[in-house]
């Protein structure tokens, strides 16, 4: 199976906490994504991209080859086989009629099911408020860290004193009624005064007629391959290495808690006829940024990504820069070939400041940019090619990225894809994929496979190789640099698995210490994971890991790091549900650190990064009340051997402990 | 080169980033029975620097899936500012075909570590051991562990997908070299012309073109 969406329909079973036991693959997808993420995802932006494949599930009668292979779980080769499958038979009157064609298993389809109908959805009737149209979900959660970092000991005329309580709090609305839905999510972070917390609303109406769907308030979108603009989490490297091509173009509400990841105005979306499709949005809001002032006046100077805003020197660029964006995109759809075109229009509300720094030399600096993008889908026997070119106003920028999905054979999966980012090239919101967080200056191939050995062994590879032509942040030089991972897993009959997980990266970057000249150094991280994971009865899962990490540089000094954990996982009459970790580490730098998946409340996500020397337990609780209300409760403490003092800067705890404590409270109607 | 069943011909060419510099093989392989013969000249470098390799090979097919192989190759390397130097030295190789699916080979280049007559520089020995796996009768993944004497182990790995029986696409990656090759060939009535396509770190690119030609086919 693919393995893309293999990690799709994981992800959807842990975000939704259907099933009691957690496919490992979602953890280490989620792991190995923030390893090689510069910033950390948006993990609301995951379970918003798994609800919109299931409200809006693929009819498999009048599906094109493309919305077939697009389906979370399905290749290019079975996408083939079904589309014979119509050809010679005609429309399916069930989705269980799957079962004759051939790479179609009832495990698969039962995976699957979800995502696909047979026919159309029926027309929702206002007068009919079923059960399925009818829905309504309040979650609130509340946390605090016991021990209390430097921000808060400071006095209050102190400027980097926070301004408000240690407790973080969270509410989150989602009403569905029919086709118009509502939602509204607040947020206030430890340290926040409650006037600084951030709110996000929306109101979204669907259609079955030519205007499809209307979003007003906030709102993310997706389209091409994300070259010319994408939001949330995207595609890159990860365990699941079939996950290089973006789905379909889309607009959904706004409900990430992420300040600067939304756009809030309204969008539209709806067909010019049958096969064009069109999608418009305006949005304005103003964005966090740093602002700076030089002979020629005042601009900004960056994009503050934290989104909190604790004290006074936070809270001055909290919504700093006015900024309007204005898009479309449209695109005609063949059934094989798919072939569209988006224009972005951003207008900001103050220019750039010249930066003189050379790695910035081609930074933006122009208060209008404009970007224009073609992207393209073309499904032709087993293979899917995919890609999207872009340009911004302004000097050479042109860009690309191509790339090739290909089921070669029942046990195996090829992906290939180039992508060519020009230094000048700057687009908001582009999340296109890459080994870089911005979607510029860097050229690279990229290729996976996924090979089945027998029923029970995969295999899974990847390579990526990759030039930076200009110069980066602490990189004084034009670099280079390479990825390559394998992993092996087994799978016993769902009753016990385990993988093991080898990596090696190589990145230049410049020499460490004080020189006259900056020197680039090669840097070098090997990786070594074994996983275990033991379902001794369906109430009572085990799970253990080892993990090794070395890094080394030619001109520094080696490092290495260690982890290992146990898990348990027990459930108590279906009601109550215990996850209990034990883990020690030894990671003596921040280059060897390691990341591991913990069990957080229900829609949020926790990878804690571990470094130093320590152990650290958590223990969740989940009860579920009625079926209205459940209740979740979180203790977590991490304990470090060799440090009397934690963290840095306000953030500073004068203890060798951390605890985080939390609780939350779920009402579904 | 045991199971090559007709007299055939083979030659490369190989652009090295900078156009001056090329890289020339031509081969020929005699097949007699269960044993072949095998020649080869190879030229490589610019004005400055040069070799010119001509070797000679012979495999005999022991078993039905087990075959040996030797070659003695004479190297001759010019540099303009210093005159030339040779030397000889061999090989030795095994290919066994396991399963249908499976065929492994191990080749030892230059064993005794002959070295260059004049200031007796050792020239490489390297060790090399590679598979091809047939997933199906269309797909085959083929790897090789490349190990020289005085530098870490390479990791070579590549994808053959034959679309029809004209045309075939392959793409491999070189972890020791950290590039990329892609490419695709075309075979009709004994010819297969071949050509590929490199995407690594050495600046430029370089590409790769094969011919070669079976006999009485």
């Amino acid at each position: 199976m693919n393995w893309i969406n293999r990690y799709l329909l994981c992800t959807a079973m842990s975000v939704r906490m259907m099933a009691f036991a957690q496919d490992p693959l979602n953890e280490k997808s989620l792991e190995q994504a923030i390893e090689n993420r510069e910033s950390e995802p948006d993990y609301i932006d995951i379970e918003e991209r798994l609800e919109y494949l299931v409200s809006h599930p693929v009819n498999l009668n009048n599906a094109t080859p493309l919305e077939i292979a697009n389906i979370p779980g399905l290749n290019t080769l079975l996408a083939d086989a079904l589309i014979q499958h119509r050809k010679a038979y005609g429309e399916l009157t069930s989705v269980y009629e799957l079962q004759v064609i051939e790479g179609f298993d009832p495990e698969l389809i039962r995976d699957i099911h979800k995502y696909i109908c047979v026919r159309e959805i029926l027309k929702f009737n206002l007068s009919s408020f079923s059960e399925a149209n009818y829905h309504h979900e309040w979650i609130f959660s509340i946390s605090r860290r016991l021990e209390k970092s430097l921000g808060y000991r400071l006095p209050g005329t102190d400027k980097n004193a926070f301004n408000g309580s240690p407790y973080k709090h969270s509410s989150r609305y989602r009403g569905n009624i029919g086709k118009f839905n509502l939602g509204f999510s607040t947020e206030k972070d430890a340290g926040e005064h409650w006037r600084d917390q951030f709110l996000t609303f929306y109101v979204q109406f669907l259609w079955t007629g030519r205007i499809k769907q209307f979003i007003l308030g906030d709102f993310q979108a997706d389209f091409g391959q994300g070259l010319c603009f994408g939001s949330g989490m995207g595609t890159g490297k990860s365990s699941a290495v079939m996950n290089i091509m973006k789905r379909p173009d889309m607009i959904k509400p706004g409900k990430s808690l992420n300040e600067n990841a939304l756009m809030r105005g309204f969008a539209i979306k709806g067909n010019l006829a049958r096969n064009i499709h069109m999608t418009a949005f305006y949005s304005f809001n103003p964005v966090d940024g740093n602002i700076e002032q030089d002979s020629t006046g005042s601009g900004y100077t960056g994009f503050p990504t934290g989104g909190k805003y604790r004290n006074s020197g936070e809270g001055e660029k909290r919504n700093a820069i006015k900024r309007t964006v204005l898009g479309t995109n449209m695109h005609i759809d063949f059934g094989f070939l798919q072939i569209g075109c988006t224009a972005i229009r951003t207008l900001y509300g103050m220019p750039s400041l010249k930066q003189t720094k050379p790695y910035r030399l081609f930074d933006a600096r122009e208060k209008d940019i404009r970007n224009y993008g073609v992207n393209y889908k073309l499904f032709y026997r087993n293979f899917l090619f995919f890609g999207e070119s872009a340009i911004n106003t302004g000097y050479s920028s042109l860009s690309h990225i191509h790339g090739l999905l290909a089921s070669l054979d029942k046990k195996f999966d090829l992906s290939m894809l180039f992508r060519h980012y020009s230094p000048s090239y700057t687009a908001v919101s582009a999340n296109a994929f890459g080994e870089a967080s911005r979607n510029c200056n860097e050229t690279g191939f990229y290729m996976g496979c996924v090979l089945t050995l027998g029923r029970s062994f995969k295999l899974s590879a990847y390579a990526d190789v990759f030039h930076f032509k200009w110069l980066k942040y602490q990189v004084n030089s034009p670099s280079y640099g390479q990825d390559m991972f394998m992993e092996l897993q087994y799978n016993k009959r769902k009753t016990y698995s385990w993988y093991i997980r080898y990596s090696h990266g190589i990145k230049e970057a410049n020499e460490k210490g004080i020189h006259i000249s900056k020197r680039l150094e090669s840097l070098q991280k090997k990786q070594l994971r074994g996983h275990m994971e033991c379902i001794v009865s369906p109430d009572l899962i085990l799970k253990n890991r080892f993990e090794y990490v070395w890094h080394k540089g030619t001109l520094s000094s080696t490092s290495s790091g260690l982890l290992m954990y146990q898990d348990i996982q027990f459930r108590f009459r279906k009601k109550v549900r215990l996850i209990l970790r034990y883990a020690v580490f030894d990671v003596e730098t921040y280059d060897s650190r390691i990341y591991a998946y913990e069990n957080d409340m229900t829609y949020s996500f926790s990878v804690p990064l571990f470094q130093d020397k320590g152990s650290r337990t958590y223990l969740l609780v989940k009860y579920k009340m009625n079926k209205n209300l459940h209740i979740c409760f979180r203790f977590a403490r991490t304990s470090y051997e060799n440090a009397d003092i934690t963290g840095s800067g306000v953030d500073r705890i004068d203890s060798n402990r951390i605890t985080d404590t939390g609780i939350q409270f779920i009402w579904k109607l | 080169m045991p199971f090559v069943k007709t007299t055939a011909f083979g030659i490369s060419l190989m652009n090295m980033y900078v156009k001056d510099i090329h890289n020339v093989t031509f081969c020929t392989v005699l097949p007699a029975g269960n044993t072949a013969f095998g020649i080869k000249l190879l030229s490589s470098g610019n004005g400055v620097l040069s070799n010119t390799t001509i070797g000679a090979g012979c495999a005999h097919r022991l078993h039905q899936k087990f075959s040996f192989g030797m070659e003695i190759d004479y190297h001759v390397y010019r540099i303009n500012a210093y005159g030339s130097s040779s030397f000889i030295n061999a090989g030795f190789a095994c290919y066994s075909e396991v399963s249908g699916k499976l065929a492994c080979s191990f080749h030892i280049y230059n064993p005794l570590r002959t070295g260059f007559r004049k200031t007796g520089e050792k020239a490489v020995s390297v060790a090399k051991l590679g598979c091809r796996y047939k997933i199906n009768s269309t797909v085959s993944i083929h790897t090789e562990l490349n190990k020289p004497v005085h530098t870490s182990t390479g990791f070579s790995t590549g994808v053959r997908y034959d679309l029809n029986r004209q045309f075939y696409f392959g793409a491999g990656f070189s972890a020791l070299q950290g590039h990329f090759t892609a490419g695709f060939g075309i075979c009709k009535s004994g010819l297969d012309f071949a050509c590929a396509s490199v995407f690594g770190r050495a600046p430029g690119s370089c590409f790769n073109i094969s011919i070669s030609y079976e006999l009485d086919k």
